[in-house]
This record gives C-alpha cells, sequence and structure tokens, in this order.
C-alpha cells in the first residue's frame, strides 16, 4: 500500500453518498478533502483553496466532466493541477475525450479503493 | 355596349343624317327659288303644314316600329343563335336554340338545332367510346390507387420543384388536418395537389435530403434514398424516406417521399440510448456499493468511527437503486429522469452510416454555399464510417464554425481528418487569435432553427449529444497553428440494412393522376399572364347571418374547394361553421338552415379564416358574386389581421362576359345554359361545389371568346355592367 502524504483533494461528484465515502475513505489517508457537487462550486472552491488534485465525475449537475477539465486547463493557475476521472461514462470515445480534454487519469465506475488510491499518488507524485 | 343598344344607335344616326341631307337640299331648292315663288310656298306652307308635319311624325313613327321588330326579330335572335351555337359546341351539346324571332331566323335555329342533334349523336357516341376506354383504365387505376391508398406508409410525389402530384390517405392522417370534419384549423400547411411540399414539412431539411439523394446518385451509390424525421400531426416522429425519380435520361425529375410513424431503426436506437443511460445510472450506484463493501471488509476500523455510518450510507444507495428500477414501468426512456449522456428535449435523429470524407465535403459545401470560412480538408486516414445525422451535424458544426471565423479573425480552417481507435476525429485548425473556452460553451447553448422529433427547439449541446459527438478545443498550441478545435465522432459499422437503392425508372411509373406535372415548365412569377387552365383555384362560398356585411352582418359557415390542373379535386375541401357570436334572424336561418344552437362549439372567425387564408395560398380565388363574399372577408381584415390580396374571379362577371345576350346570371341560370346540374344549394359547401363546376363549364367559352388569361378575364369581368355592383 503506498504512503499518502497531506494533500487536498478536490471532489466534485453529484452523488452525494459516494462522495461521502470517498471522504471517509481519503481522509482516513491523511488527505484532506473538500467536497462540491457542480463544476462552477469546483472552480471557486480551487481559486479560494490550494488544491492538489481534482478529483471529478463525468456529469455534474450544471457541466460535463469535461468541461470543468477544459476550464482548468485554461486557466493559468490551475493548468497543471492534475485531473481525476471517475467516471460513469465507459464508451471508449467518451474517455478518450475526456484525456483529450486534458484528463491526469480515468477510472471508471465502479472502481476499486486500493485502484483509486493508487492512482492518486501516482498523480501527486507525478507534480513536478 | 350590347347589341340592342348598338342598333338605336346606328338607327339614330340614320335618321340625323336623313334630316340634315334633306334639311340641306330644301335649303339649296329655296335659294334658287324666285321671290314670288317663295312667296307661294309660304302661302302653302301656312294652310297645308300642318297635315306636313302630321306625315312627318307618322314617317318617324313607322321607322321606330319597324326598327324594334326589327331588334327582336333578328338582332337579338341572331345574337342568340351565336351564343347557343357557341354553348352547344362547347360547353352543353344538349343545348338547343328557341327563339322568338322572324321566320328566317327560326328556320336557321331550327337548321342549326338539326345539326346540333346530328353533332350530340355523334358526340354521345363517341363519348360512349371514350367513356368504355376510360372506365378500364379507371379500373386500373382505382386498383393501383386503393393498393397505394391502404398502405401502412404514407406517399406522396412531387415533382423536381416540389409541387406535390400525388399524395395518399395516410399521408394525409400523418401529416396534415383534416380538411372536412371540423379540424380545419389546425396551424399546419395544408396537403394537396399542386400544393408545395416545401411549405407542409421543414424545407431546409427537404432540400438538403434531396441534394443528398442526387450527390448520393453522383457518386454512383446503390443506396440513394435519404432519411429524416419530421413531426407528424399529434407530435408523434414521423421517419421520411426520400427516393428520387428518374427520367429517360436519368436526370432527377421528381421524388418519392415515405411517410412513416417512428421505425423500428429509431425504436432500437432509443432502446440503445436507454440501455445505456442504464449502465451509467448502475455504474454510479455500484461505485458506492463496491466502495462501501471494500470499507466493510478492508477497513473495520474506519467503519467503526465513520459518521455517517458506512452502513447507513449503503442502505440509502442501495434505496435509490431500487427507486431508480422499479417498481413502475422502467421500460420507456422518456420516464428518466436523471441526467444523462443524452440532452434533455433533444429528441433521437435517425443515424445514417457516412463515409468520414463524404461528411467533411458536405461540411466544406456547406460553409462555401451558406457563408462561412474557407475549410481546407486533409483526409489522413478517413476509412472506415461514421454514424451521424448529417444534417443535424452539419447545422451544428456550420454554426460554430461561422462563429469560430468571427471570433478568431480567419477566413481558412484547416480540416484534417483522421480515424483514431473507435473514433474519427475532424480538427479544425487556423492562425490568427485563439478563442477562449468559455465563448465555445457560450456557443454550445445557442438554438438553432432546428425542431427535434419531439417538436422541441434544440441547441448545439443537444445536437452532439444526440449524434454522440463531441467538441474539445485543444488546450496547447497545434502543428503552429493559434488554436484547434477537435470534433470526436463515433466510428460504426457499414450499413448492412437493404437500403433503397433507387430509383424509380421513366418507364416503370404508373400511370395516374396528375403526373404530368412532371412537365410543366418552370413557375411564372406574375399569374396575370398565365393561361386560365394552368392556375390552380380556390372557389369559396360563405353562408352570412345577412346580407349587409357593414351593417353587421356576419360569417357562419364558409366553404371552398381547389381546381387544380383544370380538374376538381373532390377530396380537398375546406368546410367550417363558424360561430358569429350573435344572432342569427329567422329569414336567414330558412335560406340556409344553419340554427344558433349548430354554432356554439364552432371556432370563431379570427381562428378560421387563417386556417382558410392557408388552405386558399398560391391560388386564384373564384366565387359567384364575389363582390358580397369579398366584403364579407374584407371586413374581418382589421380584427384576424388576414388580407386576402389574391387575384379574384367571379362567376357571375364572367357568365356576363361570356353570355352577354342574357339577363339571367345566377347560378341557376347558368347551370340551365351549360347543362350542370345543381345540388346542394344554400350551403356553404354545395354553393362552392357548384360554382367550381360552373366556372370548369365557363373556361371554353372564355377562350371562345379570345379571353385565355387571367388578365383577360379580370378585364373582360370589369367592363361588364355587373361589376359595377358594390356591397
Amino acid at each position: 500500500m503506498p504512503q499518502p502524504t497531506t494533500h487536498t483533494l478536490l471532489i466534485a461528484e453529484r452523488n452525494p453518498r459516494l462522495a461521502q465515502l470517498l471522504t471517509i475513505f481519503l481522509e482516513a489517508f491523511d488527505y484532506r478533502i473538500i467536497v462540491c457537487d457542480t463544476g462552477a462550486a469546483a472552480l471557486e472552491l480551487l481559486a479560494a483553496h490550494t488544491c492538489d488534485m481534482v478529483i471529478t465525475e463525468a456529469e455534474l449537475a450544471d457541466m460535463q466532466g469535461v468541461e470543468l477539465c477544459q476550464l482548468i486547463r485554461h486557466n493559468r493557475n490551475f493548468r497543471n493541477i492534475p485531473v481525476l476521472f471517475i467516471s460513469a461514462l465507459s464508451r471508449e470515445l467518451e474517455l478518450a475525450r475526456m484525456m483529450d480534454a486534458g484528463a491526469s487519469a480515468c477510472l471508471v465506475k465502479p472502481f476499486e479503493s486500493s485502484e483509486l488510491l493508487n492512482t492518486i499518488c501516482r498523480l501527486l507524485d507525478s507534480i513536478p | 355596349m350590347n347589341s340592342h343598344n348598338k342598333f338605336w344607335w346606328f338607327t339614330l344616326l340614320a335618321v340625323l343624317l336623313t334630316l340634315a341631307v334633306v334639311g340641306a337640299l330644301l335649303v339649296y331648292i329655296w335659294q334658287q327659288l324666285t321671290s314670288l315663288e317663295q312667296t307661294i310656298v309660304i302661302e302653302i306652307l301656312r294652310h297645308q303644314g300642318g297635315y306636313l308635319f302630321g306625315v312627318f311624325i307618322l314617317l318617324i313613327a313607322a321607322l321606330g316600329f319597324g326598327g324594334d321588330a326589327i331588334v327582336n326579330n333578328y338582332i337579338i335572335p341572331s345574337r342568340k343563335i351565336c351564343e347557343g351555337t357557341l354553348l352547344m359546341q362547347s360547353a352543353n351539346p344538349a343545348h338547343r336554340i328557341d327563339i322568338e324571332g322572324g321566320q328566317e331566323l327560326k328556320a336557321l335555329a331550327n337548321a342549326i338545332n338539326e345539326g346540333a342533334n346530328r353533332y350530340e349523336r355523334l358526340f354521345q357516341h363517341v363519348e360512349k367510346r371514350v367513356e368504355k376506354a376510360r372506365q378500364m383504365a379507371e379500373r386500373d387505376k382505382n386498383i393501383l390507387a386503393a393498393v397505394i391508398s391502404e398502405l401502412p406508409e404514407g406517399i406522396i410525389i412531387c415533382n423536381g420543384r416540389g409541387d406535390i402530384i400525388f399524395y395518399n390517405r395516410k399521408a394525409c392522417q400523418l401529416l396534415s388536418p383534416s380538411q372536412a370534419d371540423g379540424n380545419a384549423c389546425d396551424i399546419r400547411a395544408f396537403i394537396g395537389v399542386g400544393r408545395s411540399i416545401f411549405d407542409l414539412l421543414d424545407a431546409d431539411r427537404v432540400r438538403y435530403a434531396m441534394d443528398e439523394t442526387a450527390a448520393s446518385r453522383q457518386r454512383n451509390q446503390v443506396a440513394v434514398a435519404s432519411v429524416f424525421y419530421s413531426q407528424g400531426i399529434q407530435g408523434h416522429p414521423v421517419r421520411i424516406e426520400i427516393t428520387p425519380i428518374l427520367d429517360d435520361a436519368q436526370e432527377i425529375n421528381g421524388y418519392i417521399l415515405l411517410f412513416a410513424h417512428q421505425s423500428p431503426h429509431l425504436a432500437n436506437e432509443q432502446v440503445e440510448r436507454f440501455r445505456y443511460q442504464l449502465d451509467v445510472q448502475l455504474r454510479n450506484s455500484l461505485a458506492v456499493v463496491q466502495l462501501a463493501a471494500e470499507l466493510l471488509k478492508d477497513y473495520p476500523h474506519l467503519v467503526a468511527s465513520s459518521q455517517p455510518p458506512v452502513v447507513d450510507i449503503l442502505y440509502q444507495e442501495v434505496e435509490h437503486l431500487g427507486k431508480l428500477l422499479g417498481p413502475g414501468d422502467s421500460s420507456d426512456p422518456s420516464d428518466s429522469s436523471e441526467p444523462s449522456g443524452i440532452a434533455p428535449g433533444s429528441g433521437v435523429w435517425p443515424l445514417a452510416i457516412v463515409a468520414p470524407a463524404e461528411f467533411a465535403t458536405s461540411l466544406q459545401h456547406r460553409l462555401e454555399n451558406k457563408g462561412g470560412p474557407h475549410l481546407v480538408l486533409m483526409l489522413q486516414d478517413s476509412a472506415g464510417h461514421i454514424r451521424i445525422d448529417t444534417y443535424s451535424m452539419l447545422l451544428a458544426l456550420s454554426h460554430i464554425l461561422r462563429h469560430l471565423q468571427v471570433a478568431a479573425q480567419t477566413e481558412s480552417l484547416d480540416c484534417i481528418v483522421c480515424r483514431k481507435n473507435a473514433f474519427v476525429t475532424m480538427d479544425f485548425s487556423w492562425k490568427g487569435a485563439g478563442i477562449k473556452l468559455n465563448e465555445l460553451t457560450a456557443w454550445y447553448q445557442e438554438q438553432l432553427a432546428l425542431t427535434s422529433t419531439t417538436g422541441d427547439p434544440v441547441t448545439i449541446k443537444d445536437i452532439l449529444a444526440a449524434n454522440d459527438a463531441e467538441v474539445c478545443l485543444l488546450p496547447e498550441r497545434y502543428h503552429g497553428r493559434e488554436g484547434c478545435l477537435r470534433l470526436f465522432l463515433p466510428l460504426a459499422e457499414p450499413a448492412d440494412d437493404a437500403a433503397r437503392s433507387g430509383a424509380v425508372l421513366a418507364d416503370s411509373r404508373p400511370v395516374f393522376f396528375a403526373f404530368d406535372l412532371f412537365e410543366r415548365p418552370d413557375r411564372i412569377t406574375s399569374l396575370d399572364s398565365l393561361p386560365l387552365t394552368d392556375l390552380t383555384y380556390t372557389v369559396f362560398d360563405t353562408e352570412t347571418t345577412g346580407l349587409e356585411p357593414r351593417r353587421g352582418d356576419e360569417i357562419i359557415s364558409i366553404a371552398a374547394v381547389r381546381i387544380f390542373n383544370n380538374q376538381l379535386l373532390d377530396d380537398e375541401v375546406f368546410n367550417q361553421l363558424v360561430n358569429p357570436c350573435r344572432s342569427i334572424p329567422k329569414e336567414s336561418i330558412r335560406i340556409h338552415g344553419i340554427r344558433p344552437e349548430m354554432l356554439v362549439d364552432q371556432p370563431t372567425i379570427d381562428l378560421v379564416l387563417p386556417a382558410f387564408a392557408r388552405f386558399a395560398a398560391n391560388s386564384v380565388l373564384v366565387a359567384h358574386n364575389a363582390a358580397f363574399d369579398l366584403c364579407m372577408l374584407a371586413m374581418k381584415e382589421a380584427q384576424t389581421g388576414i388580407v386576402f390580396n389574391h387575384p379574384v374571379l367571379d362567376t357571375m362577371l364572367l357568365s356576363a362576359v361570356v353570355h352577354p345576350a342574357h339577363k339571367k346570371h345566377s347560378l341557376e341560370a347558368i347551370a340551365a345554359r351549360v347543362g350542370e346540374p345543381v345540388t346542394g344549394r344554400h350551403t356553404a359547401a354545395g354553393d362552392a361545389r357548384v360554382t367550381a363546376r360552373l366556372f370548369l363549364k365557363l373556361l371554353p367559352l372564355l377562350a371562345r371568346n379570345s379571353i385565355f388569361t387571367l388578365e383577360q378575364a379580370r378585364q373582360a369581368s370589369q367592363k361588364v355592367p355587373l361589376a359595377k355592383i358594390k356591397f
């Protein structure tokens, strides 16, 4: 099991139950978790807090995860933050679209907790 | 001036001339006389002047009576003989000349009648043979018509200009309001022979489909039919398939349009989309269940201290999953209230299998023709096929690229078409200013002049979602360009279903009503110069509460029939009772039989006139005593905003043009002259039908009088005395 360090993760997820479970799970590994359910809220929180990673689902209440990712990539201040998609959309086209929009990695739901943790660690390690 | 008046003017002139000559002669003789002779003449006139004046008056009276006898016995009868002969030769072979007049003219009339008897026998003999042949052709035609009429698919056939030349009952049911059962106020256009298909359906969409079939033929494709969906009469999606008709030279000179309710193809697409939506929902829930299960199994210490308890979260998710799947009928995709990959209200377009290169070329042409940036195509690896609705995608992409042209200040875009694993990308890159992502996002939300199969307006975002397509702005500089938009399109297997392969060849076409319209010349803008036989007519009549439109009388019934291609179209009837919102005098009820209780639930005139205007669109209005009916319509212009500025012909005036020697020009009088039975009088529908049949009988009589065009008919009508009647 990788040894996580203290980082702030912003989770954009519409399903409050999944957001709760992710918070319980990731806080146990010393991550600081900020949760929201819309793209607009995610952008506001990104501006207000120093976040090390964004975890977003593919479809948010107000925009697609892809749009949020593009907005992050086009913002000078956030463009280097890793963006991890946890996506219920599983078609190859949709996943390719996420990667093309600037996603750092994609996990298709349902995913194993260890897979999520490994991916988060890998992406945080890759930050220069 | 009629012949009776002409004669009397001539007689008066002759008498005046005679008097002038005699007077001049008398003056001359008077001057030659000596003063003695003049004295003698004055003396004679003084004593005998009374007698001479009496003789003069008697002479004038004799001339008058003689002239009147000539008029009544020779002038008028000869005119009637002329009109009667024309009638027998054209409109009514059974007509016979019956005149009061001189013996010579009576003998002439009898001789003409005898000739007419022989002509009628010959005519009837020929008619019988023609009728026999016609019945045989009609029998075949009726079998074919019955088969086509009862087909489960609607059929419309139109010529190359989009004029409808054939339609069946099913097409009417799917697309057009019922024209005879009180639903005439539906907002849709009417189906009818001679009407334009572009008025009935989305003109741009139909033109695009026609162009698509033409392009398929140019590429020598086996499948040339183009398919799209439109909204039917009750909001149901209707599948429309357009197939070209070829002439002898293999050129397209018409189209067959097949209409059907939502097809299995569309149903399958919806099922597939629903299945995927369900898949997405299940994956969302499974993610919760799996994470909760792992926490419970692998991290019991976390679970023990978690707030809220993981078990509660798990229970809530299972409950949510239960709601998602049942308990009711969950098989209807439209019941899914959760957000999904399909934009709400976008409806579903029929997705066709096309080659990416073809689609890119169509986009290039559309941008060139409709104004947009120049597209430089680069086909890197365009093998494979994509599955999209080309029309909606072309509309959406053209819209985005035109915005891009302005925002990026560029006139030219490179378009690289490239196949990747499971999709095809089209990269639109440019030199010039970059664009911001929020600009692109704003363009997505714009509505297009296109409706979904459910009739809702759609945005570019809806179209992209319905086509499973995505557009993204690549974040980095791209191949030395300032910006690049990437369009993702899903790859698809080539079509394997039996597509409609082609066109109906000229030698296989059935002999059927109005198919000669294929050969009609292009429309002429001005109707005035067109032959009367080539025009489309709306023959109408109104029933009213009274005869004084300017004193509050109202329309209570309006009916119309159409004449097209010189034929009365029996199936195309507009017949609508109108609630006048006032009482109806008993005297008028006695005439038309329409009682107040019959009108209580009927629409008011402000609803009926717009529908009637659509029925009468692009036609010449015809009525008997049209001045009255037009006055009734004109009184409602301010209330309804509907202005009837159509050309108008009046059968009463036309009758006076062709039968100037007759004083009666009522419907009954004209019908008696042209040998047409009169039925259903004093109902708007009955009168409109009778008027239409009489109008068709008057057309050859007008031609006999050298009146061939609409302009000539209107000018001739204005010259008859009856034209001066005003309401």
